[in-house]
């Protein structure tokens, strides 16, 4: 219940930001849209439909799961020494960042739900969620869940690296330019060539986005999303000794800013 | 016991040299200089329960990084810090709902929502009943005056009423020790004596113990009767305030307005002189023997008015910096 109340009250820090967040949304809707173009042209033996399926879930997916924190916990909480305000309360510094994130997805998620909704009203775009048996269904929705907890470990991790650096923004971008390859934001991860499919599978960040959304497209059977869950869990106990790691040493050299 | 024991603190930053200019930034490509700063060194003191306790010290003298190293913040490179039997830096939950620190400079309020939000914020992470909550936060807006502005965005507020509002959100929980960086700072005089009356009531009514940083030596002789000077990490001087004056100003001074000019040979047998810029004229006269100068002014000179009195705490202080710059 404490939980729920200190999210209910972010959620309203981010209601007076809602300008900001649905300019934040148009920007990541974009990319999406030029692909689902670009397909409709292509000529190709996959249905169009789990194609526009794919990237309409994906802009919903980018929206609800993956976790903007990085910049927030490197700029203003380590180098302008915000961390102090999170240090000094008796709250787990990453669940307070976490139910500060969770509101901005929510409603960037809500758009990305409602732009669905105007396509498939209006311009008639055909979107499949494919789901052969129930128990699927469950698992996607905890690949769901698994997403958005390792986006979030992995992000503050990320930010972690300003304890060290003082210009940590080149890091974020190469982990941008990651995601965007292997989170499967150019084209679903089973149409690059063999081997790189492969090594896109062992790394994280196509458990943090590709994965849950390729479930609800239906691209994996049972037991598939059954060892894609192991993996995510997998990779959530990796991230959380690393935020664990990195804390702690970080703090150590943490100045707070001013002496 | 001792709520606050600090014993051979000392903390050290690494701090990054650059030579000046575009030659200075190549050789950082390569080779970066590094240099260790001792911000605290290797100071200690004891504060009982209670007291309230002014920590002086110009800038950069290592005041903001003791507190920080007291709430937990930083990890001291080198000795030991117990607050209330804890060690900070352990950041248990106990001790954290047992402190708070409020910084001049830096502030917890949500900007875009009312500081009554921030409060509710803090309700819960502090797990405050409801019943203690709406008490404290009637009594505090009450006693701070902000009781019509707990429901303005708080980008609306003036500095004043933020500041206020700042020390509402960190005495929610009713810390047993207060740690007040600068909180006065830039505020303007009615404020800062607001303030300081809070403060001294909030350490009265709850027995707190509070460590107050300041550079405006107005909150320190107000409220503290203990003080600790502090400079380029060194403990100068620990003890009561009314100490501190004894030792480091065994002087008054009087100040004078002349009716007419005067023998010099005669205010040099006085004692020192500060300033003399006719009609006025200020000497430094030993405090043993200031009555005595005092009558020999009155009966000697033809003096319009005549005032004696310590020496301010500030010219003291700045005094014992002085004679450390000197050894």
């Amino acid at each position: 219940m404490r939980y729920v109340k200190i999210l209910l009250l972010n959620l309203q820090q981010v209601f007076e930001q809602r300008a900001r967040s649905f300019v934040w949304f148009l920007l990541s809707l974009f990319g999406p849209l030029l692909m689902v173009l670009f397909w409709r042209g292509a000529s190709t033996t996959i249905s169009f439909s789990l194609i526009s399926s794919y990237y309409f879930l994906l802009v919903i997916g980018g929206s609800l799961l993956m976790s903007h924190s990085e910049e927030d916990i490197s700029l203003i909480d380590i180098q302008e020494g915000h961390l102090g305000n999170y240090l000094l309360k008796p709250f787990m510094y990453f669940f307070a960042k976490w139910t500060e994130e969770i509101p901005y997805r929510l409603l960037q998620g809500s758009f990305g739900i409602l732009t669905l909704f105007i396509f498939v009203l209006f311009v008639h775009i055909n979107i499949s969620i494919n789901f052969p048996k129930v128990l699927n269904i469950f698992i996607a929705i905890f690949l769901v869940i698994g997403g958005i907890i390792l986006a979030q470990i992995y992000k503050t991790c990320l930010g972690f690296i300003a304890f060290w650096m003082t210009d940590a923004y080149g890091v974020f971008q190469l982990s941008d330019m990651l995601i965007f390859v292997f989170g499967g934001y150019i084209v679903p991860l089973f149409l690059f060539p063999h081997t790189v499919e492969m090594i896109s599978y062992l790394i994280p960040f196509s458990y943090m986005i590709y994965f849950p959304v390729a479930a609800f497209v239906g691209l994996f059977n049972t037991q598939q999303l059954l060892l894609i869950l192991l993996g995510q869990i997998v990779w959530i106990s990796i991230f959380s000794l690393f935020y664990k790691m990195l804390l702690r040493n970080g703090l150590k050299a943490f100045t707070g800013v001013g002496q | 016991m001792s709520v606050i024991s600090v014993k051979n603190l000392v903390k050290e930053y690494t701090v990054y040299k650059k030579e000046p200019g575009f030659l200075g930034s190549l050789k950082s490509l390569v080779a970066r200089k590094y240099e260790k700063v001792k911000a605290v060194e290797n100071i200690s003191f004891e504060i009982e329960e209670g007291e309230l306790i002014g920590f002086i010290g110009p800038n950069g003298a290592g005041k903001t990084t003791t507190l920080k190293c007291l709430s937990g913040l930083l990890y001291p490179t080198s000795g030991e810090v117990k607050v209330l039997g804890y060690t900070p830096f352990d950041r248990k939950t106990k001790f954290l709902k047992s402190i708070a620190l409020v910084m001049g400079q830096k502030n917890q309020l949500w900007w875009d929502l009312p500081a009554m939000e921030t409060f509710l914020l803090n309700k819960e992470i502090y797990e405050i009943p409801t019943n203690k909550f709406n008490e404290v936060v009637g009594d505090l807006s009450k006693l701070l005056e902000v009781e019509e502005q707990l429901k303005v965005q708080v980008r609306k507020l003036s500095l004043g009423q933020r500041m206020k509002m700042e020390l509402i959100a960190a005495l929610l929980h009713n810390p047993k020790v207060l740690f007040l960086d600068e909180p006065t700072i830039g505020l303007d005089v009615v404020m800062q004596q607001n303030l300081r009356e809070f403060v001294g009531e909030y350490n009265r009514k709850y027995k707190a113990t509070i460590l107050l940083t300041s550079h405006y030596m107005g909150d320190v002789e107000a409220l503290c009767k203990r003080v600790i000077i502090i400079n380029h990490g060194k403990i100068l001087f620990d003890g009561m305030l009314s100490e501190l004056v004894k030792k480091h100003a065994p002087y008054k001074v009087i100040s004078i307005v002349l009716n007419n000019m005067p023998n010099p040979k005669f205010l040099e047998d006085l004692g020192e002189i500060e300033k003399f810029k006719y009609p006025e004229l200020v000497i430094k006269v030993p405090r043993e023997s200031a009555s005595e100068a005092a009558s020999k002014i009155l009966s000697r000179l033809p003096v319009e008015d005549v005032n004696i009195e310590n020496p301010s705490v500030e010219d003291i202080i700045r005094d014992v910096f002085s004679a450390q710059k000197a050894e």
